[in-house]
């Protein structure tokens, strides 16, 4: 029993491998600093002591006597004893390697500070601790116009993301296009799926398009969170892929190509109602802020199943309405009434306002 | 045996003594000791990853921040001031040694 106490205590968290790795860089980064510093340090150290000694012990002035010397700033003997003869080989011996130290301590922090990027490396730090505090987050591996869009539409609808890529030149697009969290690292690997939040986040998006990288994407997902809670969207290319990746755990495969046609079709089909069209777009692209639109699945134990419309009364206990039913054998019907019964494996279209269709999502669809 | 651990612990141990001996005989030079030794001895713990690396730095820069004041207060004249200053870098000095000799012995034990 103590044993395992001792094991649990010790162990690390894995969403913790990334951010001790930056902080490790930082520390070594950091450690640069030592050697010119600590010259420059003795530097003032013996110049102080030593015009602290031709002065009889005036240490203000003898330390500023230091600093201007070794500064090459040389205003001019001020501290007494300096303008001795002793005073002046002092002075010429100080001068001479002190200026060399100050000239190479200042290079190198500033090498430090801008060429090893410690300022980029400590924005990481504090990213990864806010990445901490998120919950119910969406995770987009890869960046492109289509992540930018995504996080967009997140973004208005209150809902965080963080973004994982490879590509660490990014890093300027991503701030200028408004992206608060993000992540350098291989999709795949579990050490970034952690450091992004994937115990926590509420869903991933998989936007690659690598096929063999998308696959290794939704398995490693997969197996840190195989609870159904947690979905998986892939966005792919190749129509062959998606089989594969509904079978390694993806909730949902979206061919991207496929959508872009059925999108282009609804318009093409419907030139005079182009505003029905565009509405419901608008709604289901999450582009209307004031209603949304629903799906509930009945299942067997639902309360749902066998009941009518008018006796489940979802209209006047949550203000929202039933616009259709997908029945289980595939067939949508839109002619719902009161005495419609619901059965087990329907899917109900519910349509409302914003504001009712999220207390109806929190209090029957996510129960 | 290593050169940068002697260094180290040399300029830690350093920075304890030299206050020590400033709060017994308050002089001029012997404050210029100490805020030297305290300095290096920080300057030293930046940039270890070790076991304890994060503590020693904070007791360190703890000490500087009173010595510091202590060195203008002192030559200013205000002798007493500074002197209690100095007793401020003592108390975290010895936290220092004392995070020292514990990373010391788990240092030994890891190695072991």
């Amino acid at each position: 029993m103590p044993r395992r106490f001792r094991l649990k205590k010790f162990r690390r968290r894995k969403s913790d491998i990334l951010l001790r790795r930056y902080e490790r860089r930082l520390v070594e980064a950091l450690a640069e600093l030592q050697i010119p510093l600590l010259l420059l340090n003795f530097a003032l150290f013996i110049g102080t002591l030593g015009y602290m000694y031709l002065s009889g012990g005036d240490f203000i002035n003898s330390l500023y006597m230091t600093v201007i010397t070794i500064g090459t700033i040389g205003y001019g003997e001020v501290v007494a004893g300096s303008d001795t003869p002793i005073g002046r080989i002092f002075t010429t011996f100080l001068a001479l390697w002190g200026i060399g130290i100050f000239t190479t301590s200042v290079t190198v922090i500033v090498r430090v500070f801008f060429k090893k990027d410690v300022v980029s490396i400590y924005r990481r730090i504090m990213m990864l601790n806010a990445i901490k505090d998120l919950k119910g987050h969406y995770i987009v591996t890869g960046y492109d116009e289509v992540t930018r869009w995504l996080v967009k539409y997140l973004e208005r609808k209150d809902i965080k993301s963080v973004v994982i890529t490879p590509d660490s030149s990014l890093e300027e697009e991503l701030r200028e296009n408004g992206i608060d969290y993000y992540i350098f690292g291989i999709p795949y690997r579990d050490e970034f799926l952690y450091a992004a939040g994937i115990r926590r986040a509420s869903g991933l998006v998989v936007n690659s398009k690598d096929d063999a990288e998308a696959i290794a994407i939704v398995s490693s997902a997969r197996l840190i969170r195989p609870d159904e809670k947690f979905h998986i969207y892939a966005l792919v290319s190749n129509e062959e892929l998606v089989e594969k990746l509904y079978q390694m755990g993806a909730s949902r495969v979206v061919d991207r190509e496929q959508v872009l046609a059925s999108r282009l079709l609804a318009h093409i089909l419907h030139p005079e109602s182009s505003r029905i069209t565009h509405l419901f777009d608008r709604i289901v692209f999450a582009e209307e802020p004031d209603v949304d639109i629903v799906e509930l699945y009945v299942d067997e134990n639902s309360p749902y199943a066998d009941k009518t419309l008018m006796e489940l009364d979802i209209g006047r206990r949550y203000g929202v309405n039933v616009i259709g039913i997908r029945r289980a054998d595939g067939e949508l019907e839109v002619n719902v009434r009161g005495n419609t019964r619901v059965h087990p494996g329907d899917v109900l279209i519910i349509f409302g306002k914003e504001k009712d269709i999220r207390e109806f999502r929190e209090k029957e669809v996510e129960r | 045996m290593s050169f940068k651990k002697i260094f180290n612990h040399f300029f830690i141990l350093m920075a304890l003594t030299t206050n020590i001996s400033f709060l017994i005989y308050p002089h001029p030079i012997e404050i210029v000791i100490t805020v030297f030794a305290n300095l290096t001895a920080t300057i030293l713990k930046v940039g270890e990853s070790r076991v304890l690396s994060t503590e020693l730095l904070a007791t360190s820069l703890v000490a500087d921040l009173h010595l510091i004041p202590a060195i203008f207060v002192f030559f200013l004249g205000n002798v007493d001031e500074a002197i209690s200053l100095a007793y401020g870098a003592l108390a975290a000095n010895i936290v220092s040694v004392i995070l020292f000799v514990i990373e010391t012995i788990i240092d030994t034990f890891t190695e072991e």
